[in-house]
């Protein structure tokens, strides 16, 4: 059994009721409302700026969020590979690392400046 | 049916940014649905032309804070829908003497003779014996081709109360209006 509610729509009387209610000159009803909207005052830039503040502003605390995350879960680098990193970088001969004396600060700056 | 060339979506959007020429074009697409609803509930022209074209200009209004991920018809069809209750509130004393079966007998127009006059005629009474909700829910149905659920959101009632709406107003005007429907047949 269909349930009487659950109808579709009624074409015949849907015909009728537009002929029914349909009001005359859509043209001229057109042209009033265009031109009262006319003489609104145009929107500034700052509404149309404003439009796009609260997306903006709900992507940028995601984005916020999620570097927060990455740099939580990111492991930090040990202390070992950022020596060995700055030695690389730097061509510090390795050899001022393998003596078992520290270097004295000549040395070190001797080495630095002559691998430039 | 004929599938707009520039989507409501893409038009809503350019209007939600200002563009005055994107919302007009929604104005010529909506505004025979617009009157027709608005007269549904007000019963005369010159009141439904009057809130219809408020009912744009508050849309034109708010348009920057349209939510353009929803559909732009109901939204609009809401702010007319106030419009008009706006304007019936103001109005009270004379839409009760348009909208009464005698006023309708009296006040014919010179084009009384034709067919259509008097169709419109009788419709403005078997509307009149309708509830308000009743009124609009079958004319945004039957008319103008809105699902249930987007007329239980322009009402703000449940989708099984504008079934219930359509269904007494079709039995209704189906009585009321047997006359026309039988030559329509």
């Amino acid at each position: 059994m269909t349930n009487p509610f659950d109808h579709a729509p009624d074409e015949q009387l849907g015909m009728l009721l537009r002929r029914g209610l349909d009001a005359p000159a859509h043209d001229d009803f057109v042209h009033r409302t265009l031109a009262l909207l006319a003489t609104e005052p145009g929107r500034s830039s700052w509404d149309v700026l404003n439009t796009w503040l609260r997306p903006g502003v709900a992507a940028a605390v995601v984005l916020a969020l999620l570097f927060s995350m990455w740099l939580r879960l990111a492991p930090p680098p040990s202390v070992e590979a950022t020596l060995a990193d700055a030695v690389q970088s730097a061509d510090v001969p390795a050899s001022l690392f393998s003596s078992a004396q520290p270097s004295s600060t000549d040395n070190l700056l001797a080495a630095v400046v002559e691998g430039r | 049916m004929r599938i707009p060339l520039v989507t409501d979506a893409e038009l809503a959007v350019r209007a939600a940014q200002g563009d005055g020429d994107a919302f007009g074009q929604l104005v010529e697409r909506y505004a025979p649905a617009a009157r027709r609803v608005a007269r549904a509930l007000l019963g005369n022209d010159h009141d439904a032309d009057d809130a219809a074209q408020d009912g744009f200009l508050a849309a034109w209004r708010a348009m920057n804070r349209f939510d353009t991920a929803r559909p732009f018809r109901p939204w609009l069809m809401r702010i007319v829908l106030n419009a008009a209750r706006d304007l019936g509130r103001r109005r009270v004393v004379r839409d009760t003497e348009a909208l009464s079966p005698a006023a309708a007998d009296e006040h014919r127009g010179p084009d009384h003779d034709t067919d259509r006059a008097l169709l419109r005629e009788r419709l403005a009474v078997a509307l009149t014996r309708l509830t308000e909700r009743q009124r609009i829910a079958i004319t945004m149905f039957d008319a103008e081709g809105y699902a249930h659920a987007e007329i239980a959101e322009v009402l703000g009632v449940p989708e099984g109360t504008v079934r219930s709406d359509v269904f007494h107003a079709r039995r209704a005007l189906r009585a009321d209006l047997a006359s026309f429907l039988e030559v329509g047949q």
